[in-house]
């Protein structure tokens, strides 16, 4: 009898302090219908008006050219390094010529500036496989990676220098809350089979995640721990080497 | 307006009618949302997919069940799926995180034990867990619950069963613990 009784205490004493249990705060209505009407605007356009064509298309253009310049230029540092060797044995051991020549086929400029793991790794290229160049696909991922990168990159510089304002009006909270959601579409997506980028998403991920709480309560702790983790991870560094020229300066 | 009649205009493309369907479910899916993640962001993100994948699969919809049975199969899913995604992700965090763990603040011991129901909460298994906030913490009926998780009604009665027998064994250590060191 008494066993009973105490379990039904157990009970109800456990409804009674489970109640709160995750206390949902007011459910932000309005902010959530305008990223499903915006995401809805994005799938009702046309088919070659689809941001999923647009991008890869503008990404196409952009590596067809890049290729041609590439090869362009690799041809002509053939050339010199052709003229460099026939003129090696009159002037012994510059070999200045053959270094330019080298650094302008390593690919992407920011391909040493690795994460710490990757590092350890063995400097692993994209895509996971040692010692293969990154698909074009690959590529065209990360061309459009580059635009949110630029964002995400402006967004710490900021947290560095403490200016938090957005140049149209939005805070500091509401573009890290932004920009997790995307850094977190963008693992869900292709561009995180990129171990490199896959990488730097991930890192980048848990300092946005504390950015959201540190900005709700501005706690000494957390702010340690994110400028901890932005200057062992080489957060912005990385991101700057991932980021094409010019690529950052969207409007936040 | 009648559900169906709500679903037919949202086909059609009626933008009014897409936001009256949104309005009508969007508490509940939020709210289940944010008592499984404790996350405010996670929560918005869930309950946005949600939304997103039941209007694009609208007109595949056939109205066998309740459409709030429908959406929160939908919502179940994708928190489902995004809490695995958390938990590889929090493993990493505290692998990289080296800061020792705060010093415990004093805390009354009404808190204390309720601190250590919700921490009980969070070690259930996800389906556990799940079965416990939709049917004692949000008040879902175990028929509903059932339905939305496409399992027996027993199922879900089982489950709640566990999961307070779980609980119940966590708070008796807990309750044990003040009364021990009373008697000390």
């Amino acid at each position: 009898m008494n066993d009973q009784r105490s379990d039904e205490w157990r009970q109800e004493r456990l409804a009674e302090l489970a109640r709160d249990y995750n206390e949902p705060p007011a459910v932000p209505r309005d902010a959530m219908w305008e990223q499903i009407a915006a995401s809805r605007a994005v799938v009702a356009l046309p088919w070659w008006r689809s941001r999923r064509v647009l991008w890869p298309a503008a990404a196409a253009a952009v590596l067809v050219l890049g290729i041609g310049i590439g090869r362009l230029s690799v041809s002509v540092n053939d050339r010199d390094q052709l003229a460099t060797t026939d003129s090696a044995a009159d002037r012994k051991g510059d070999s200045a010529p053959a270094v330019v020549a080298d650094a302008g086929q390593s690919g992407f400029s920011g391909q040493d500036i690795l994460s710490p793991d990757t590092r350890e790794a063995g400097g692993r290229t994209a895509g996971g496989r040692p010692g293969h160049e990154p698909s074009a696909e690959t590529h065209l991922y990360r061309y459009a990676a580059a635009p949110f990168l630029g964002q995400a990159e402006i967004l710490l510089a900021q947290y560095r220098t403490g200016e938090t304002a957005g140049s149209n009006g939005e805070s500091f909270t509401t573009r890290a809350i932004r920009l997790l959601s995307q850094t977190r579409l963008l693992l869900d997506s292709p561009a995180a089979e990129d171990a490199q980028l896959q990488q730097l998403l991930s890192d980048l991920e848990l300092v946005l995640a504390r950015m959201v709480r540190y900005a709700g309560d501005a706690d000494q702790e957390e702010k340690e721990w994110i400028d901890r983790k932005l200057q062992q991870r080489f957060l912005l560094p990385r991101l700057r080497a991932q980021i094409p020229a010019g690529a950052g300066l969207t409007t936040m | 307006m009648a559900e169906r009649q709500l679903i037919e205009r949202v086909l059609a493309g009626d933008a009014a009618a897409e936001r009256k369907l949104y309005d009508a479910h969007v508490d509940r899916i939020y709210r289940l949302a944010y008592r499984m993640t404790g996350d405010e962001t996670m929560a918005a993100d869930c309950t946005q997919d949600t939304f997103i994948r039941a209007f694009d699969r609208l007109a595949g919809f056939e109205g066998r069940a309740a459409l709030s049975t429908w959406l929160h199969a939908i919502a179940v899913s994708v928190i489902l799926n995004r809490l695995r995604k958390v938990k590889r992700l929090r493993r990493r965090e505290a692998e990289l995180d080296n800061l020792p763990a705060a010093a415990a603040a004093v805390r009354p011991a009404d808190l204390e034990l309720k601190i250590r129901l919700h921490t009980a909460i969070d070690k259930l298994e996800e389906n556990l867990r799940l079965v416990f906030v939709m049917h004692d913490v949000e008040g879902y009926k175990h028929r509903e619950i059932a339905a939305i998780l496409n399992v027996p009604e027993g199922t879900s009665k089982n489950r709640l069963f566990r999961a307070h027998r779980l609980l119940r064994e966590e708070l008796g250590k807990s309750d044990a613990t003040p009364a021990q060191e009373n008697g000390s």
